[in-house]
């Protein structure tokens, strides 16, 4: 008892009771800015959500003209024009849509549904430009893609709406943890949003020339020639291409079975205890890749041996007639990239990628995706301009270094076959490519040299 | 004179407070507006906050997952745009995204070789974390291949 007198006596002597009242005022003080400083916070990406949003909504709207109005284009003239407004339309549309603070798979197909009007419509335009009319198929595509902008727009009406009422705010959709709770008040805005997307249950995609087209995600690879093996003999196949002798521990990673190239995967251990992966395919026993990392600490290897040296190891695996085209340094390790040489033809699509070690030129790396993919034996026949004729369309200012026939790949998996002149504008250097079946400009590469190598943009 | 003591000392207390609380925030900012580097760097950091303690495939295979989102038309176009969208990978929602990678770690290799093309998952372009995952939907995807501790799917 008296020790507590005593202890409040002290209190009182030390003015406790105003230390306390300060203490007080200091929590309070500090209460109010976190607070204001989190609502300043909240209001930015509020802002932020508001801006992307009402972007899309107009840059959709704009989309749904474009489209109309190109059903009913007949000169390629203004198609053309129609056909470029829509592309940018559509890309901006797209960008908003991924600014919106809802999860990627909620708005999947919203979301392809204008990458493919956006790409589509960049593929038409360049037939615009050649002077081909559009065929029915691509009218009816463009009508059907119509229609389903027309909902699009419906839909995003409701949902701004809804958003202007305050009925859907963007806290609800960004709130996270405590999930039983956040479900309850946020459905409604979730559902708005998931309406979105109803909207495209039916859209099946498109086919058509461009990056987005449907029927790239299931293109059989060419190259991937032979039988199908067990996994017994891919694992000896792994065996035989790191070399019995610097393996000391094998394993299996399984089979990926929904790949489109469906593979074996080994995880093997060296003497050394570095840990490589390989992968080889189920349908004629193909490395697909072979990688592995490790500190390179010197470089003392020249790119001209690295070269030697990987295409040393390609012939000795089976890939004879390889050329380097282009290379890259990065932490004493050289990727190079090499293309297939028929007869003095370069077949860029059929790629494989090596990487080799600057120290003792160990191959560290091998990656043949492109290769397999693309590789067959090419009619060369098809060339129907001589190469002065494709010279005629070069640029008068290109002071012209070296010239060739080669295969170059488009953006949807088809080949083109061009002349390929490497020149010189002033001290940029530039790679010109001419269809040479019908003579048109159908590339052109910047060459870019940095420190760590060559690099083509 | 005491009392004034006090005061100023708990004054001073309140300053050094808010400062901190201040900096803070400011630290925040300059994280995420001072990484003007290029993409590869950007991938390096994504792989660091996703994948750090995997093995070297598994963080490649994040790489070229977030390369076959910039390549799929369900995603944005950038890879820019497909690492900061919305609730796509966690190292961003937690700003792990803002930790600066070296370019001789192991990381950076990664993200270098996912660009140079080499793809441990075969196309996919959704993972998850079987121990961790909340989210029903990503077990209905079909599964390619796990690497480490990851799942990888179409």
């Amino acid at each position: 008892m008296n020790k507590v007198k005593d202890w409040i006596s002290r209190l009182k002597k030390g003015h406790m009771l105003s230390v306390i009242g300060v203490f007080l005022l200091i929590i309070i003080a500090l209460g109010i800015i976190l607070y204001q400083k989190q609502r300043e916070a909240r209001q930015v990406s509020e802002n932020t959500y508001n801006m992307a949003f009402y972007e899309l909504v107009d840059y959709v709207s704009n989309v749904e003209t474009y489209l109309a109005k190109s059903v009913i284009s007949t000169t390629p003239e203004q198609g053309a024009e129609t056909l470029t407004n829509l592309w940018r339309e559509a890309n901006m549309a797209q960008t908003y849509l991924s600014r919106l603070p809802i999860e990627s798979q909620e708005l999947e197909n919203t979301q392809k549904f204008l990458n493919q009007v956006s790409d589509y419509s960049y593929a038409l335009s360049r037939k615009n430009i050649y002077d081909e009319s559009l065929a029915q198929q691509d009218l009816d595509n463009l009508e059907n893609l119509h229609n389903y902008s027309v909902e699009l727009q419906n839909t995003l009406n409701q949902l701004s709406e809804d958003i202007n009422n305050g009925r859907i705010t963007w806290g609800e959709l960004t709130k996270k943890g405590k999930v039983a709770f956040a479900q309850q008040v946020s459905t409604e805005s979730k559902d708005g949003f998931s309406n979105l997307e109803e909207n495209f249950h039916q859209y099946s995609g498109l086919i058509y020339d461009g990056a987005f087209s449907e029927h790239l995600t299931s293109a059989q690879p060419k190259g991937l020639t032979g039988e199908n093996i067990d996994e017994e003999k891919a694992k000896q196949i792994a065996i035989d291409f790191i070399g019995q002798d610097k393996i000391k521990e094998i394993s299996s990673l399984g089979v990926s079975e929904n790949a489109i190239i469906i593979s074996y995967t080994f995880s093997i251990q060296t003497n050394e205890n570095e840990n490589i992966n390989i992968s080889i395919s189920q349908k004629g026993g193909h490395v697909i890749y072979m990688n592995y990392d490790r500190e390179v600490t010197s470089e003392i290897i020249s790119q001209e041996q690295a070269d030697q040296i990987g295409k040393d190891f390609l012939t000795q695996k089976g890939f004879p007639n390889m050329k380097e085209t282009y290379y890259l340094t990065q932490s004493g390790i050289m990727t190079i990239n090499y293309a297939y040489n028929q007869n003095g033809v370069i077949m860029y699509p059929d790629l494989i990628k090596v990487k080799v070690a600057l120290d003792n030129g160990e191959i560290l790396g091998i990656e043949t995706t492109g290769y397999l993919n693309n590789h067959v034996e090419r009619d060369i026949s098809k060339v129907k301009i001589t190469k002065e004729q494709a010279k005629q369309t070069l640029n008068k200012k290109l002071n012209i270094e070296s010239e060739g026939l080669a295969y170059i790949p488009t953006e949807w998996k088809t080949e083109i076959l061009c002349y390929e002149f490497k020149g010189k504008v002033e001290d940029t250097e530039f790679l010109v490519y001419i269809n040479a079946e019908n003579g048109r400009e159908e590339d052109i590469l910047v060459i870019k040299d940095t420190p760590n190598g060559v690099l083509t943009m | 004179m005491k009392k004034l003591g006090l005061t100023i000392f708990l004054i001073s207390l309140f300053t050094v407070i808010v400062v901190i609380v201040e900096k803070g925030t400011q630290n925040i900012v300059y994280g995420a507006t001072s990484n003007s580097t290029s993409d590869i760097q950007l991938m390096a950091r994504a792989i660091n906050g996703e994948a750090r303690g995997e093995p070297y495939e598994g963080q490649v295979a994040v790489g070229a997952v977030i390369l076959n989102r910039v390549k799929s038309s369900q995603f944005p176009n950038t890879i820019a745009g497909v690492i900061y969208q919305s609730g796509a990978f966690t190292a961003v929602s937690d700003g792990q995204i803002n930790h600066p990678i070296a370019e001789n770690s192991t990381v950076y290799k990664a993200a270098r070789d996912a660009m140079n093309g080499w793809d441990p998952t075969s196309g996919c372009i959704y993972y998850f974390n079987p121990a961790t995952a909340t989210n029903k939907w990503i077990w209905s995807r079909p599964v390619v291949k796990t690497i480490g501790k990851h799942k990888f799917c179409k």
